[in-house]
């Protein structure tokens, strides 16, 4: 069975990235293998990146408010390249009532922090 | 049946390093580690300053009340900075929105869905006159922002505006954290290489030392970003990082007691563990430390560069989940800091896991400080007043030992820049925090609220706070608008010696105040130095 790939991000100027890298460890010791792509990603950087990897989600950390703007963008770039069916999912600092709104708009999944890890490696294993 | 032999269970103290705990300790355990008190310690006020700087510690000034703050558009931030000093706050440091922390204006490309979220939108020196408008800042214990790798210009928009109002340098205490280096290895906001990036941190420094400005703050060595991976990790970070630029600015021809008593020290004392003793443990090793590195390996003789004074932001490892518990994180921890005996000291609020902080969060964060201050006694009457604790002497003697190990590790490596490049620091950040995440989620290092307490399916409060939806808008109409009214010929010629400086060995201060003067932008300047620097291209990434 081919093992998943899941893409870890962080979007935006937002430097605070020990959240995402456990999610990225946490989800390369299940045996998922992760391309993590570090800081100051863009979401046409992310979704380029998700097409050239060829990836079967795509995970973004944002914890500096910009989320309303960075997920929306990924999910339309996604669209346009055809890509819309690969789930993106993240986490951050992402208050309740945006998490229903992003929700609706087709993001997968939002983790808030403190998330217990083993959930968001079921989720991975799920998709 | 057997009889169950239950092992003993072991206590640790809280942060990443787990320093195993003994049931009590007594004069025996000072005795192991060879103590002596004029080695060890020293009155308040005696090298090697483990107790402090001063004898007389709160009782000449009490640590001074810093609120970290800013949100949204300048006229917002405005109205915000004068509610917190009718609350009680004594100093402010402005937070900064991301664009500007990485060197780019509101209307760049990069900043769509960033600007005013995590500190005000600042573009030029117009958005700091209306974010202090009618704000005596020389009346201010201390005004000043983050700015790290942007320490040049942080320091001259104070600078601008001091002038502007008629007021002399000395008068205005300014502090900035400008110290880079840790930005490569952690937090993220770099711009340019790291050997440049060192240069214009130091000149600030140097810029204070020369004009004589011991009322200004340029440097605070952090160690709290790296927290994460343990006390003496943390404080061997801050001091390579520390020596980095000290090595620096001898090299480019200063002495040591020209511009030592300038540094200060950041550590992480009550914002990521609130294990009061290992707290106030860490604030007494950093001092030593720093104070023997200042004597004994650079030769300093003024007692200002020997002992250094700590700066304290108290987070308390809040948690977003059953947030109100941060009320109790955040006053422990700050009771921590003030045993510690930091020199000033920012409370985060209780919300803050949540979003930008109410109102009423705000109020209650200062006066948390107030109740530390007014109804305590023998913390702020007292100088290192757990001095003398069996258990905080052997915690000291401990990380301090582990300390000088790990400093060796780093130069054995080749040093701060070195280590921080290899992706040493982040390994050792993510060790740490990999390690602990790993106890919260199985279950043995309780978090009240998050795995302690916690109804199934209990879910998060939603943050209060909401930006104005149209800052974004109106900052970059603000900024065409401004574009327009400044004298683009004087911007331009300023600019221009901005970057002839950048390519020469003079401080980059006076060329970028009078660029600031004429209202040219963060990112105009930036650009500037870009193009003689470079930008940051990230090494290998995560592994």
């Amino acid at each position: 069975m081919k093992k998943k790939r899941i893409l870890v991000s962080k979007v935006g100027l937002d430097g605070h990235d020990l959240g995402a890298k456990l999610v990225a460890r946490v989800l390369r010791d299940a045996g998922i293998e992760v391309i993590y792509t570090g800081w100051r990603q863009t979401p046409e950087k992310i979704v380029n990146t998700a097409l050239q990897e060829d990836v079967d989600g795509i995970g973004i950390s944002v914890l500096s408010g910009a989320h309303m703007s960075a997920f929306p963008k990924v999910l339309q770039l996604c669209k346009e390249k055809g890509i819309g069916d690969i789930p993106v999912f993240g986490g951050g600092i992402i208050p309740a009532d945006d998490i229903v709104k992003l929700k609706e708009m087709g993001v997968r999944e939002i983790f808030p922090n403190e998330t217990d890890l083993a959930k968001i490696v079921e989720f991975v294993k799920n998709l | 049946m057997p009889e169950e032999v239950t092992q003993p269970i072991k206590y640790y103290s809280r942060s990443a390093a787990a320093y195993e705990l003994k049931e009590y300790y007594t004069p025996s355990d000072l005795a192991k580690n060879n103590f002596q008190y004029e080695e060890k310690l020293g009155d308040p006020g005696q090298y090697p300053y483990t107790r402090g700087a001063f004898p007389d510690m709160y009782r000449r000034k009490p640590w001074t009340i810093v609120m970290y703050s800013g949100y949204g558009l300048p006229e917002a931030c405005n109205e915000r900075y004068k509610r917190l000093l009718s609350y009680g706050a004594e100093g402010i440091s402005m937070a900064v929105h991301l664009p500007v922390q990485v060197g780019i204006d509101s209307d760049h490309e990069l900043s769509v869905g960033e600007v005013g979220r995590c500190g005000v939108a600042v573009d030029s020196l117009r958005d700091i006159e209306i974010a202090f408008k009618d704000i005596a800042i020389e009346k201010l214990a201390t005004v000043g922002m983050l700015g790290n790798s942007i320490g040049p210009i942080a320091f001259a928009f104070f600078l601008a505006l001091a002038e502007k109002r008629g007021l002399r340098p000395e008068q205005v205490h300014i502090t900035l954290q400008n110290d880079v280096i840790k930005e490569y290895a952690t937090r993220g906001t770099h711009i340019f290489p790291m050997e440049p990036a060192v240069r214009i941190a130091s000149d600030v420094v140097r810029y204070c030392a020369q004009k004589n400005l011991p009322n200004c703050n340029p440097m605070s060595i952090c160690g709290a970003h790296m927290q994460t991976a343990g006390t003496p990790w943390e404080i061997a970070f801050a001091m390579c990082d520390g020596m980095a630029y000290i090595d620096h600015i001898i090299s480019s021809g200063f002495k040591i007691d020209d511009f030592a008593h300038l540094f200060r020290l950041f550590l992480s004392v009550g914002s990521g563990s609130i294990d009061m003793f290992e707290e106030v443990a860490k604030a007494r090793v950093g001092r030593r430390v720093w104070a023997k590195i200042m004597k004994e390996r650079y030769g300093a003789q003024n007692p200002q560069s020997i002992a250094t004074q700590l700066f304290g932001f108290i987070i308390a490892g809040a948690t977003a989940q059953q947030p109100m518990n941060n009320i109790a994180r955040i006053a422990l921890g700050a009771h921590a800091a003030v045993l510690a005996g930091m020199v000033s000291m920012h409370t985060s609020c209780w919300d803050e896991a949540l979003t930008l902080p109410a109102e009423e969060a705000v109020q209650l964060a200062i006066r948390t400080q107030h109740v530390l201050r007014h109804e305590t006694g023998s913390e702020v009457g007292v100088t290192d007043p757990l001095g003398g604790s069996y258990l905080l002497e052997d915690l000291t003697d401990r990380i301090e030992a582990d300390v000088w190990r790990n400093i060796k590790t780093i130069e054995d490596m080749g040093g701060a820049l070195a280590a921080v490049q290899k992706g040493f620091y982040s390994q050792q950040v993510m060790a740490g925090v990999y390690k602990t995440q790993n106890e919260v989620w199985k279950g043995t290092r309780g978090l009240v609220g998050v795995n302690l307490y916690r109804k199934p399916g209990e879910g998060n409060p939603i943050g209060k706070f909401k930006i104005d939806p149209d800052t974004e808008r109106i900052k970059i109409e603000g900024l065409k608008n401004l574009r327009k009214e400044r004298n683009t010929t004087k911007v331009k010629e300023t600019l221009r010696i901005v970057r002839e400086t950048a390519g020469s060995a003079e401080n980059l201060i006076p060329p970028i105040l009078a660029a600031v003067k004429e209202y040219a932008t963060i990112g105009e300047i930036c650009d500037e130095l870009k193009a003689v620097y470079g930008e940051y291209s990230e090494g290998p990434v995560y592994q």
